[in-house]
Order: structure tokens, then sequence, then C-alpha cells
């Protein structure tokens, strides 16, 4: 009987360990945040009374929050296809196998190593108006990053940067998976460079550029470090993005108010982003 | 036979110009790299020249002495090194766990189960920064290295790429062991953990870079100096001179060559392990 009731249990309690953390730091914190959305609480935290939906009223007219949501689509728009674009020129470049291959693949990949915080304060002198080599090179003034024209861009750069070694070796994978024989055919039949990319390259790695392209987008929604580091905080409206905007309420101002109802727009935002791109799969992307 | 052989050594030559060129390329892309390293040798006196230069006229390790003797550096690695070391190895623990039960057992719940654990990919970890927090400071935990290794000690992509990996194992073997009164849990630990070395391994170089390289959790969950991860620490240096970039890059380079080296070292695996775990997913 004892028996027979272990071996009911025992799958289960294999599985203990990793419940306990998924349900104790992902959805308790996701519904608790949810619920605290609809309240207003106090500086430590604790409900105090329902409000509804006044937390989110009020944000949506805050006009710092306005211009995060803004920055986050134009730092999603800039670095996600810079990084992508990139990433496909280097793997075309490396697709076929040479004797220096795994130098240069290794070297493509390699940004993908490098953390957030080493890159910011690289970045931070290539970008310092005097001493940085940017300047220097350009033969330019400019204070990249406190700049408010440009400190969006500048930082879009650098996760660009950041996150083209992933993508290059996803499209490496997906570029030497494309059968020699097809490229041969083309090539016999007179095709260039350009067009053999056209038309045979691109739709047989589709699948490939449309896994990366949702899995950039949603990193890019929930950009935030950089910010916080270069701008102390996030507090230079011309560069913040949701996450930041959300780390400098609820953590420096300790407006948990505002906080929640961010997170909670956040992650509405990058959920309807994400289902419209799923809807242009169907369209775009080839599976056979 | 003579045109055959030029037409030859024309490939050769095209084919060595390529890859000379793509070498160079590779250069370019890893400037900041460079020029992190190239700095941290640098004199101060160059670092402040105006314009600037990309080269150490002179390499001296005195940005190092000062990061060193002015800063609790050491600390910081050390600390990093226990977060990212010990959540590697509970990660490893649990979704091995997890994914011998969904991999080898049937019971009444498993699929809805199995959802619960990938649905967590849905929902990006910077949207609960807020509610961990608090709950990690209302335990008790901030400044602790419990609170810091808190919300990394399972990874659905983990659980995922570790069952994929389970799946293939022969069935045959299990009942084997099974008749030779191996039980469940020692047939897991003494033949299955053995056997499946290579995509734990990948799990766990994949899971060391990731928490070595993380920022926002560790700086929100410490605020004493001492308990400050490297890549907390490298954006809070504080020196006595105006002159910071020098002993600035000098910690970069250090906090940058453990995951440098880890990626160069085991390539192939972390490659695997990433594919693995994501492009089926």
């Amino acid at each position: 009987m004892r028996k027979k009731l272990f071996k009911k249990v025992e799958p289960v309690l294999y599985l203990l360990p990793a419940l306990f953390f998924i349900i104790f730091f992902t959805y308790y914190p996701f519904v608790n945040t949810i619920i605290k959305s609809f309240f207003l609480t106090n500086s430590m935290g604790k409900i105090r009374e329902f409000v509804g939906f006044e937390n989110f009223v009020r944000i949506v007219h805050n006009k710092e929050f306005q211009a995060s949501v803004a920055n986050t689509f134009k730092y999603v728009f800039t670095s996600v296809p810079f990084s992508i674009i990139v990433a496909l020129v280097l793997a075309l470049i490396s697709a076929g196998n040479k004797r220096l291959s795994p130098v240069y693949e290794t070297m493509y990949a390699l940004p993908m190593a490098m953390s957030t915080s080493v890159c910011a304060m690289i970045f931070q002198l290539i970008y310092n108006p005097s001493l940085g080599i940017l300047n220097a090179f350009l033969g330019t003034k400019i204070s990249w990053i406190k700049d408010d024209r440009t400190a969006l861009y500048a930082i879009s750069f650098i996760s660009a940067w950041m996150n083209t070694g992933f993508n290059f070796l996803f499209l490496l994978a997906a570029v030497r998976s494309v059968p020699a024989e097809l490229i041969e055919c083309a090539e016999i039949e007179g095709a260039g460079f350009l067009r053999k990319t056209q038309k045979i390259i691109l739709p047989i790695i589709s699948p490939t550029l449309f896994f990366l392209i949702v899995n950039s987008l949603a990193r890019a929604m929930m950009m935030s470090g950089l910010v916080i580091i270069l701008t102390s905080g996030g507090r230079q409206s011309s560069a913040s993005t949701m996450i930041s905007y959300m780390y400098s309420q609820a953590v420096l101002a300790q407006n948990y108010n505002n906080g929640y109802a961010t997170a909670i727009i956040a992650f509405l935002i990058t959920f309807v982003l994400l289902v419209i791109s799923f809807s242009f799969e169907k369209r775009t992307v080839n599976y056979d | 036979m003579e045109e055959n052989r030029k037409m030859k050594d024309v490939k050769r030559f095209q084919s060595a110009l390529f890859q000379t060129m793509a070498v160079i390329l590779g250069i370019i892309l890893l400037i900041p790299i460079f020029y992190c390293v190239f700095v941290s040798f640098m004199e101060p006196e160059q670092i402040q020249t105006i314009p600037p230069t990309f080269f150490p006229h002179r390499w001296t390790l005195v940005n190092y002495d000062t990061v060193f003797k002015t800063t609790p550096i050491a600390r910081y690695m050390l600390n990093s090194l226990i977060l990212a070391g010990s959540t590697s190895v509970i990660r490893i623990i649990t979704a091995s766990l997890a994914a011998y039960a969904f991999s080898f057992f049937r019971f009444r719940g498993k699929n809805i189960l199995f959802m619960l654990c990938l649905g967590t990919v849905m929902i990006p970890s910077d949207i609960v920064l807020v509610t961990n927090y608090q709950t990690i400071s209302r335990a008790g935990l901030i400044n602790t290295y419990l609170g810091m290794m808190s919300v990394f000690c399972v990874s659905a992509m983990n659980i995922f790429m570790i069952r994929q990996n389970f799946l293939t194992f022969s069935k045959s073997l299990q009942e084997a062991a099974y008749v030779d009164g191996c039980g469940n849990f020692k047939f897991f630990v003494s033949i299955l953990l053995p056997t499946s070395m290579p995509v734990l391994t990948s799990a766990f170089i994949s899971s060391f870079i990731s928490t070595w390289n993380t920022y926002l959790w560790p700086m929100l969950v410490t605020n004493k100096p001492l308990m400050r991860t490297v890549q907390v620490g490298v954006t809070m240096l504080n020196f006595e001179d105006g002159n910071v970039y020098g002993p600035v890059m000098a910690a970069s380079t250090i906090v940058l060559v453990p995951t440098v080296g880890v990626f160069l070292l085991f390539r192939k695996k972390i490659v695997s392990g990433i594919m693995g775990g994501a492009v089926k997913g």
C-alpha cells in the first residue's frame, strides 16, 4: 500500500524543487503585480485601497512614461533590424568552410560573451566627447550620451553590437543547412550573389530569421541595463525605456503605484507585439 | 594542364584574400574589446592626451595596480564566482530532476505541469523584478548570497534541453537496470546523469556565463559594497583623481576575461547548448 502511494507521488517529488522556484519567483510575483496594479500602495508596497484602473490612467497621461514607451519602440526598431542584418551578412560571409573559418567565426560570435555593464563602461569611453576614439575618428565633438538628440541611438548601437554574436550563430547554422546542390544549380543558371541570397537562401532560413526577430523583439522591449548604467538610473528622459522607467519609479522614487502599472503595460505591449509578429509568420515564413 | 594549374592558383589566392578580409572584418567588429584592453595597459598621461590614441606607447600595469590597491575587486570576483557557480549547480539539479520526471514517468497533470514550466518563458524577469525585490527584502535576504541566487535557481530552457536529451535515452536500459534491482532514484544518479554529462556541461557553461554577466538583479538586492558582484562593482568604481578611465578599463578587462576565456575554450559546447535549447523551443 505504501509502496503504491510512493510510486504515485514519486515523479512529483522530482518536480518539486523546480516548481517551487517557478511558482515563487515567476507566477506568484506576476499575479501579485497584476493585482497590486489595481490598488494604491504605500511606500513599503503594502496594499491600501482599491482604485480600479486609476493607476493606469494616471501613468498613461504621464509625459515621462509616454516618452519611455516611444523610446522603447525606437530602441526596438533600430537595434533589432541592425543587429540581425549585420549578423546575416556575417553569416553569409562565413557560410563556406575554410581554413580560417574557426578564427573569424569565433570573432563574429564573441560579443555574446560580453556583459551589459562592461559594454556600458567601454562605450562610455568610446563615446566620450574629448577622450573617446569615436569623436577622434569622425572629427566631431559630440557628447553622444549626454546629448538628448543622440543618446538613444548611441545606446541602441551598443545593444545591437552585443546581440550580433548570438544572432550570427543561429544564422550561420541556418545558412549552412541550405543544400549545396540548390546553390550550385542557381550558380549554373547564372544567378548573382544577391539573387541567390534573395531567392534561395532567405526562404530556406526564414524560420530561423523569424525566431531571431521574435526573440530580439522580446528582449529589446525589456531593454534597461544599459540605460540605467549610462544615464544614472534612467533619469534622462530622452533615453529612458519602459523598464528603466519602472525601475526609477519603483526603486529610486519608491512609487510602487507607478511601478506596477508600468510593468503590466510593458508586459501587455510586448505581448501584443509578439502576437502581431506571429500573425506575419504565416504569410512570410516558409517551413517546407 | 598548365591552364588548369593557373586556375587553381587564382582560386587559392582568391580564397586566401577572402579569408584575410573576413578576419579583418572580425577585428573591426571587436574594436571595442581591443580598445578596452589597450587602454587598460596605457599610462595615465597617454589616456588623457587629445586626440586619443589606440595603441599603448609604453605598456604598463599601473592601472591594474590601482584597481587592486584601491577597490575590493578581488572580493567582487569572489562574489560573482559564488553567485554564478552555485546558481549554475542548483539550476542543473532542479532542471535535471524535473526533466527526469517529464521524460521517464507518467502521471496525472504531467502536460499541464510541463506547460507551466515552459510558460515562464513568456514572463520576462524584468516584469516581476519589483515584486521579487520586495519578497527578498521582506525575507531579510538583502545583501546575502541566497537573495542574489534565489531568482536564478531554475531555468525553463535548461529543463527543456535536458528533457530532450533524456528522451533519447533507451528505455530498455532503464528496464534492465530496474530488473537488476536498481531503484528509480539510483538509476537517475548512477546511470542517467553520468551518461548525460555532455548536455549537463553545456547547460552549466551557458548558465554560468549568463549569471556571471547579469547586472540588474544583483544590483537591486545588494547595497553593501562588499556584497557587490563584479558587474555591479565595475559601474560604481570611484577613484580619487579625475583620471578614471585607465583603472575602469583595467577592471573591465578583469571582468570580461573569465567569460571570454570560457567562451573561447568551450565555444562548441556553448553553441550546441544554446541551439539545443532554443531552436526546438
